[in-house]
């Protein structure tokens, strides 16, 4: 594969594929034909966007970092022997090297090479204090070096590692996963797949079916023992995950250590021996071709997937059209009469302001004010979840159960909340798919709709709304307000969590609490808890403020936008059921209307664009075609 | 004062006088006497330690390495490794050392039987899946006050069932979540209701699973003793030189974060400790002359992979085949670490090089702590296994079994009623049969409800608080006392020795004759 050859190709076949979008959106308009599907628009506007994230993940101490500087050949990320990633850094080529601090406010500051392990090492917060960042939230750490094998567009993102007990790393990678256009996941030599990693990949495989494995530190084991690892781990991830996918899912070995050594050796015979010894050269080949497939061709399939279904669609109704007029006058004269009947009807019900579109408007409405007040009830300062953990806290008869239950507060708070607001929202989105489903049924009734085209159309829009509440999307069009949520968590778990000291009682106390009376320990243990029952007070007043308050990010409070998103996927897809159908009726019903001259005029007119349209299709084929070779070509 | 073995005692018989009684209900009875007379010979049992961690942690190396003896089967697969108990004894036909539990019931097999367990087909899957535990026999110093217990490890994945790889049967997949679901039921079973204390094996830093497991752990042993029952082991140092450089500050981080959990993380190579084992000074010398007819420069760099270690060298005197030797006498790594440390010293200094790989191994430390934390305490810890198996019954018969006792009773009142009604309305009411039966019946109407059994239970209930504060005082002693040899500065030996007795620990250490006058 060449991808040098392949490159321009790929380009010409986005380029045409863009034109041909942008003519079936430009007739779409002109001859009046049903709006355009979400889908089609993002997969139009994926086309044109550049922007790739690559991004790295695995378990803690897995050595991913040391994997991307090795891919990169720099000592650029920070890493060592201790948790050290602590923050998203995102990898681009450039010519001359830069370096910057991304905010999700948008804002980005300037930083230099040197302090990357200042605002992104776990180790070096741990000895000088976690970075402030003047209470924004930071988005990732952006570094702009020379990486030819990057071609434009296409980021590496390294992230903390999963599993380690600094609870904001894994939420801050798991943030991280929906933007996501490929996963590369790193295992090591010492251990085959575990199950908290199976798990973390079924969330992965939710958003992309493109993940590339890595086996690291070979150079630790000796050759059976890794081989032996690799296989258990390949057998386990085809178990899992291999099924529906065209091949075997395979796991790359390699040692970044020892490339980094071949850099340094003097011996060139020596040198050689190394670079071919660390297997970097097939792990890297292999990565550089599952890029260049998704730049190449992953978002052009889709784009062109949804192009020709638009396509079918819009033929249906052009030859609808075309047989109204070919139908002779006394039949026209019927179906008119039938449809005007069937436009009063809809206009009634499914109007703009229709009787049974402002009941289903309602129920949406009525459904995020449901979700906003169970918030209130169950995240405020005073509420469920708080209210639970007072109470565990005053139960609790022995002090070092207090202690235990004090030293874990933080995180299971947050992981309580964090669960709680998981569960509104999942409820609500259920409530509001089996509302969309009765509505469709309902739909499809009563405008005497008996095709089964409109129907799955209608049910397609309520996939549609699903995948604009899913991640995936959210993050590539730049609402992601659910996510917003687990952010806050993230600046809860980096900054407030520490238990006051006077709590950890140290051997010192607990000499004393041994020597002393029973009434000695109680009123300590009373003490004990009313400092634990502040500090958590503290903890839930930090969260309320933080999911329920005001936020200078977006201006209104964690929940409200998401409940604002969620109202406006719901509207959103109710719009475009009805206007689909409301649109033709409308055109259908204008032909109709028309005199027996320019019906004759029309008639000639819809003929020219069935050839127009029908144009499209062989253009679209053609691209097709080009398409299927890439994808050999590439894979 | 009487000894706190002497109160546990006293309880096991107060209880079992009241478990005979006869008020005490038949199911009492049935459930719990068979139970509570084992407990005062459990007393005298060596207490029970489990070795636990993520699969592959290297749990079996870390047995092996202890017990200087290579019994745990290293590197089995998630599917087949077995719960392994290792007590004091020597078995009593040397072919059949190991002895397998099926069912309850043992059968002794010989070494190749193991063997037979490692695969992955279904014909090892039937043969493992009928087995309880395997139980080895050594004579080893440490057995006779602890018995070991290997578990598979934690964070397998358990086999997803049939997805068309045609060499996979659905029987197959069948076996293999059952047997995986046994494996975690036995390994969480062990250090829930017979692990005195644990050995907790860890990677280079902690991990949540690790965190999670230690806090069940706490939470079903007696929670009062918290961290002491736990100790921390990173396994497997040898695996990196960035590692093993930084060990003590890998252990002080985990310990840590830990500290609620564990009460002290030691780094440890059982790789290294097994290959000084079994190599001797003898081999470790031959070794250091080998590894000194290699140039430096050249050495560094066959060291750098397998791969390199084994390639034709025309500076290198020692053959390619004799390289393969050593490589399959011990792991890589342990070779790279040890050849690495024996370059440094002279032939001349084999001891200090055998001393220098002994600290390196880091067992020395390992074992005195476990002699602190477990051997010493191994009395102590087994007492608070069972006054907590005491206090659970009681709880269960409080809260559980009175219930039921009370709607027992309501229902014979209830019966009782009706049979005096009966009686009341029956033509032959008057006669002297059923006056007498009447006033038997009236004698016996209002039936205890139940007030004199709960007032029982209760005592005993505080009693088994009273031994549990008891134990509480000892232990606390006992974390004192540490604390104190952890600060040599502020005490002489001489008054910590004083200070001991003073506390009565002397007594509960090993010399039982104190214990039990």
């Amino acid at each position: 594969m060449n991808w040098k050859e392949i490159e321009p190709r790929a380009v010409e076949v986005k380029k045409s594929l863009t034109q041909i979008m942008d003519k079936i959106a430009g007739h779409q308009q002109e001859w009046g034909l049903p709006e355009l599907p979400m889908n089609f628009v993002t997969s139009r506007e994926l086309l044109n966007k550049t922007d790739v994230n690559i991004v790295i993940c695995g378990e803690v101490k897995r050595g991913k970092s040391t994997f991307i500087n090795a891919l990169i050949g720099q000592d650029l990320l920070p890493t060592g022997v201790r948790e050290t990633t602590s923050q998203v850094f995102r990898i681009s080529h450039a010519d001359e090297e830069s370096f910057a601090l991304v905010f999700e406010n948008g804002h980005k500051e300037s930083i230099t090479r040197d302090q990357l392990a200042r605002y992104g090492s776990q180790t070096v917060a741990d000895l000088e204090g976690e970075p402030l960042f003047a209470g924004r939230t930071l988005k990732w750490i952006e570094a702009n070096v020379p990486a030819t094998f990057l071609p434009e567009g296409v980021h590496i993102v390294d992230t903390p590692g999963i599993g380690a007990l600094y609870s904001g790393h894994s939420i801050i990678t798991n943030r991280y996963i929906p933007e996501a256009d490929a996963v590369v996941f790193v295992l090591d030599s010492n251990q085959e797949l575990m199950a908290p990693e199976k798990e973390f990949l079924e969330k992965v495989y939710e958003q992309t079916k493109d993940v590339f494995y890595i086996q690291t530190k070979i150079d630790t084991r000796g050759e059976a023992e890794w081989m032996t690892v690799k296989e258990k781990s390949e057998k386990l991830l085809n178990d899992t995950f291999g099924k529906g996918q065209n091949s075997d899912i395979t796991v790359y070995p390699v040692s970044s250590k020892m490339l980094f050594e071949a850099a340094n050796e003097s011996d060139e015979i020596e040198r050689e021996y190394m670079v071919e010894d660390c297997l970097f050269d097939e792990a890297r080949n292999a990565l550089n071709k599952l890029i260049y497939r998704i730049v190449g061709w992953t978002r052009s399939s889709w784009a062109m997937m949804e192009a020709s279904k638009y396509h079918g669609q819009g033929m249906k109704n052009l030859i609808d059209r075309q047989s109204l007029l070919d139908s002779d006058g006394s039949e026209q004269k019927k179906i008119q009469a039938q449809k005007q009947q069937m436009q009063q009807e809809y206009n009634q019900n499914w109007g703009q302001n229709g009787v049974k579109r402002q009941e289903l408007v309602n129920k949406i409405r009525e459904i995020s004010r449901g979700m906003k007040v169970k918030a209130n009830q169950d995240l405020s300062a005073n509420g469920l979840v708080c209210r639970k953990f007072r109470k565990k806290l005053k139960d609790c008869d022995d002090s070092s159960k207090l202690e235990n239950m004090v030293s874990t507060l933080g995180n299971d708070y947050c992981a309580a909340i964090t669960k709680s607001w998981e569960s509104i929202t999942f409820n609500a989105q259920e409530i509001l798919k089996s509302e969309l489903n009765n509505f469709s049924i309902e739909f499809c009734n009563s405008v005497n709709l008996t095709d089964d085209n409109a129907l799955t159309s209608v049910v397609e829009d309520i996939t549609v709304f699903e995948k604009v509440v899913e991640p995936l999307r959210n993050g590539m069009m730049g609402a992601g307000a659910g996510y917003f949520l687990v952010s806050s968590a993230t600046q809860l778990g980096l900054a407030g969590l520490c238990p006051p000291a006077a709590l950890v009682a140290g051997v010192a106390a607990i000499w004393s609490i041994a020597h002393g009376g029973k009434k000695k320990r109680e009123a300590m243990l009373s003490k004990e808890k009313a400092k634990a029952i502040d500090y958590l007070q503290n903890l839930a007043d930090q969260c309320a403020q933080n999911l329920l308050n005001f936020s200078e990010i977006q201006f209104k409070s964690h929940v409200d936008s998401y409940v604002e998103s969620f109202v406006k996927s719901g509207m959103n897809s109710i719009n475009e059921a009805c206007s689909k159908y409301e649109s033709e009726l409308r055109e259908q019903l204008k032909l109709l209307g028309e005199s027996e001259v320019e019906k004759k005029r029309l008639k000639v007119v819809i003929e020219q664009r069935v050839g127009d349209w029908k144009n499209i299709s062989s253009q679209i084929s053609t691209q097709m075609k080009e398409l299927k070779v890439l994808n050999r070509e590439l894979s | 004062m009487a000894s706190w073995q002497d109160d546990i005692r006293c309880i096991i018989e107060d209880i079992t006088k009241f478990l005979n009684q006869v008020e005490t209900p038949d199911e009492w009875r049935q459930k719990y006497v068979s139970m509570v007379k084992l407990l005062p010979e459990q007393l005298d049992k060596p207490c029970v330690l489990a070795v636990a961690g993520r699969m592959n942690a290297g749990k079996s190396s870390l047995v092996n390495a202890l017990l200087g003896a290579d019994l745990a089967t290293v590197g089995a697969t998630a599917t087949t490794a077995t719960i392994n108990y290792f007590r004091y004894g020597t078995p009593a036909n040397p072919d059949k050392p190991v002895r397998v539990w099926r069912n309850g019931r043992p059968t002794d097999e010989s070494k190749e039987f193991l063997d037979s367990l490692q695969g992955a087909d279904e014909e090892t899957l039937k043969k493992a899946i009928g087995i309880d535990k395997l139980e080895f026999l050594c004579p080893h110093e440490i057995l006779r006050d602890i018995t070991l217990v290997d578990t598979p490890g934690t964070d397998a994945i358990v086999g997803e069932s049939g997805d068309g790889h045609e060499s996979r049967t659905a029987e197959f997949f069948k076996l293999e979540k059952q047997l995986m679901e046994q494996h975690s039921e036995v390994t969480k079973e062990v250090t829930r209701s017979e692990a005195d204390a644990v050995i907790y094996l860890l990677g280079q830093v902690a991990h949540v699973t690790n965190a999670s497991f230690l806090k069940e752990f706490q939470d079903v042993s007696s929670g009062q003793t918290s961290s002491l029952n736990a100790v921390g082991i990173i396994s497997q140092i040898d695996t990196m030189d960035e590692i093993l450089d930084d060990r003590y500050g890998l252990a002080e981080s985990i310990s840590s974060k830990l500290s609620r959990q564990l009460n002290t993380v030691v780094p440890v190579s059982a790789g290294i400790q097994r290959t000084l084992d079994t190599y001797g000074k003898k081999g470790i010398a031959k070794l250091h002359s080998l590894v000194h007819k290699i140039p430096d420069d050249r050495l560094s760099r066959m060291l750098r992979m397998e791969r390199s270690f084994i390639r034709d060298y025309p500076d290198v005197d020692v053959s390619v085949e004799e390289r393969q030797q050593l490589l399959e006498a011990m792991p890589w790594r342990v070779l790279v670490v040890i050849a690495r440390e024996l370059k440094k010293y002279e032939v001349s200094q084999i001891d200090e090089a055998i001393k220098e790989l002994h600290k390196l191994s880091g067992f020395m430390e390992l074992n005195s702590l476990l002699d602190t934390h477990f051997l010493k305490r191994a009395k102590l810890l087994r007492g608070y296994r069972i006054v907590n198996d005491l206090s659970n019954m009681i709880d269960s018969l409080l809260f559980e079994g009175m219930g039921e006792y009370r709607r027992m009773l309501a229902k014979t009142r209830e019966d009782r009623i009706a049979f005096s009604n009966f009686i009341g309305k029956h033509p032959d009411r008057e006669t002297d049969v059923a006056n007498s039966l009447r006033r038997f019946l009236a004698k016996y109407l209002p039936v205890d409800n139940g007030h004199l059994l709960m007032d029982r239970i209760n005592m005993l209930s505080s009693k088994i608080e009273e031994v549990m504060v008891k134990l509480n005082q000892v232990n606390d002693k006992f974390q004192g006392l540490q604390w104190l040899e952890q600060e040599p500065d502020s005490f002489t030996e001489k008054e910590i020795a004083e200070l001991e007795v003073l506390f009565g620990l002397r007594a509960c250490n090993s010399s039982d004759e104190k214990c039990e006058d």
